[in-house]
């Protein structure tokens, strides 16, 4: 008994955390909703687009009424027009996330503080300052908002203000490195990696949902700074080992944005050194067609590893 | 009061969902209005140059506004073989009508190429005094803005499309704005002269 009755909290929680209606989830289970409950939906969907058309014009009426006005503004005016409806669309995410009813307000509601605040905050720093190298203003700003979402991941325990810390830190530490002139490369590589084991933490901790972008942007950032620092050097061909440890470890950590990133990484080396040393010879058609057969290959081993790795353990 | 601390705890996002943004509009309106009650109008005229539309044929000559001794002068020079100078339209904004009004200048359409640069005094202000500082005596001083609206679907749906210029002047939060003639509002450079202090 106890067991069903965990069994029935643990399939509640799920349907509150990922926000599934009573009617997706008789849908899912095979059984046809009754006529009311389909009603219901209909309803429920019709709402929930009204209800986003309509802050949607609202958001947008705002955005327009600022710019149209923008320049008869004053400074202080201009803070308060930003920074105001940030701080405003902050609080009433705390305040919705309380409450059941107004849970799915909460992301939104984040997002567009996460939009608004650091806007207000550059134009409080644009307005209020006296010029300046503006990496301070940036490192102020990002690092505001970082520790403001990661107070607020602390309080919700949810994935978006867990996405917004991430995004926020990044820029802070991309604004570091170059405000201490950091090379371009060794850059992409810090952050690269950064990203990459940041969403490694988030997938172990339950926010795999937010994850495939930072995979996405972290194995690009990594791979572009290592090309760009062995490019043209004895150590270049390392590129397509390191690469290749990428399709590994998307079978290991069970990601196919990684398998996705690492395999158009050697499509794009191998269309690179082909170009580089074979184009202007007679083997140059021949590279092209041996560099198609390899793409083929390529793309059908991509296939099986996900296949057979990846979507199997999921 | 037990039942309204109840309906205010149970209907907190509700109730913060109507008094925070009539918080923020108030405090927007506060700022706004303040300094119009604090802060005085513009007192002193301001005199600027605008910088006209592309010409075609070139022109022959270029003109360069100074102020000696707290009188506006136009040095005019030939221009160079191939060389396209930048041509200025003198402008005063009278603080009494909030209005711009063009200050004709009498310059010569062309010069020999080798002759020097000729001073001329531009008559309409002569007698007037003019401070050449970017700050009147009463505080205000000019800013330009350049926006660049949105463009495509948005920016038309919106009527935020293409480029704008405005020019303003702010003194302790008041901004006045002035209202730049027609074909003068988009890309036009602006530059404030000076202020006119005394007139005869």
């Amino acid at each position: 008994m106890s067991e069903h009755a965990d069994a029935l909290r643990e399939v509640v929680a799920l349907v509150r955390r990922h926000g599934i209606s009573t009617g997706e989830l008789i849908a899912a289970l095979g059984e046809s909703p009754a006529p009311a409950q389909a009603d219901s939906h209909w309803r429920t969907i019709i709402v929930r687009v009204l209800g986003y058309l309509g802050g949607t014009f609202v958001f947008a009426g705002i955005g327009v009424f600022v710019a149209l006005q923008w320049d008869n503004l004053n400074s202080t005016a201009r803070v308060i027009v930003t920074l105001g409806p940030g701080l405003s669309a902050l609080i009433l995410a705390l305040l919705a996330a309380r409450e059941e009813r107004f849970n799915k307000a909460t992301t939104p509601l984040l997002l567009v503080a996460a939009a608004l605040e650091p806007t207000g905050m550059f134009v409080a720093f644009e307005e209020f300052g006296t010029g300046g190298d503006w990496h301070w203003a940036s490192l102020i700003t990002t690092a505001t908002l970082a520790l403001q979402f990661a107070a607020v991941f602390g309080k919700l325990r949810r994935s978006t203000p867990l996405f917004l810390v991430v995004i926020f830190a990044t820029s802070f530490l991309w604004t570091a490195l170059d405000l201490l002139d950091v090379d371009g490369d060794v850059i992409a590589l810090i952050l690269g990696a950064s990203l990459l084991l940041a969403a490694v933490g988030m997938d172990r901790s339950g926010h795999e949902d937010i994850t495939p972008l930072f995979y996405f942007l972290g194995a690009i950032g990594f791979l572009y700074g290592f090309f760009d620092s062995v490019k043209r050097t004895p150590f270049e061909i390392t590129f397509v080992a390191v690469a290749a440890a990428f399709v590994y470890l998307a079978t290991v950590l069970r990601t196919r944005t990684l398998l996705f990133v690492a395999t158009l990484a050697i499509l794009a080396y191998t269309g690179y050194f082909t170009g580089e040393h074979f184009a202007d010879s007679v083997g140059w058609p021949l590279a092209l067609i041996g560099f198609g057969i390899f793409m083929i290959a390529l793309s059908a081993l991509a296939f099986r590893i996900d296949r057979d790795y990846v979507r199997r353990a999921r | 009061m037990n039942a309204q601390g109840g309906f205010l705890r149970n209907n907190a996002f509700l109730v913060a969902a109507v008094a925070l943004p009539v918080v923020v509009v108030l405090f927007f309106l506060l700022a706004t209005a303040i300094p119009r009650w604090t802060v005085p109008p513009p007192a002193y005229d301001l005199v600027l140059r605008v910088g006209k539309p592309y010409e075609q044929p070139r022109p022959q000559v270029t003109v360069e506004f100074k102020v000696d001794a707290g009188r506006l002068q136009a040095i005019v020079r030939p221009v160079q073989k191939d060389q396209y100078a930048q041509q200025w339209a003198l402008f005063r904004f009278d603080h009494q009508t909030l209005n711009l009004q063009e200050i004709p200048v009498r310059i010569p359409d062309t010069l020999p190429s080798d002759s020097p640069a000729q001073t001329i005094v531009v008559d309409a202000l002569a007698g007037q005094r003019i401070l050449d500082q970017a700050k009147a005596p009463d505080g205000y001083e000019m800013r330009t803005e350049m926006s660049r609206g949105g463009g495509g679907l948005m920016g038309d749906l919106f009527g935020m499309r293409g480029y704008d210029q405005s020019v303003a002047l702010v003194n302790r939060g008041r901004v006045v704005k002035l209202p730049l003639p027609s074909g003068y509002q988009y890309l036009s450079p602006v530059n404030a002269i000076g202020w006119l202090t005394d007139a005869r």
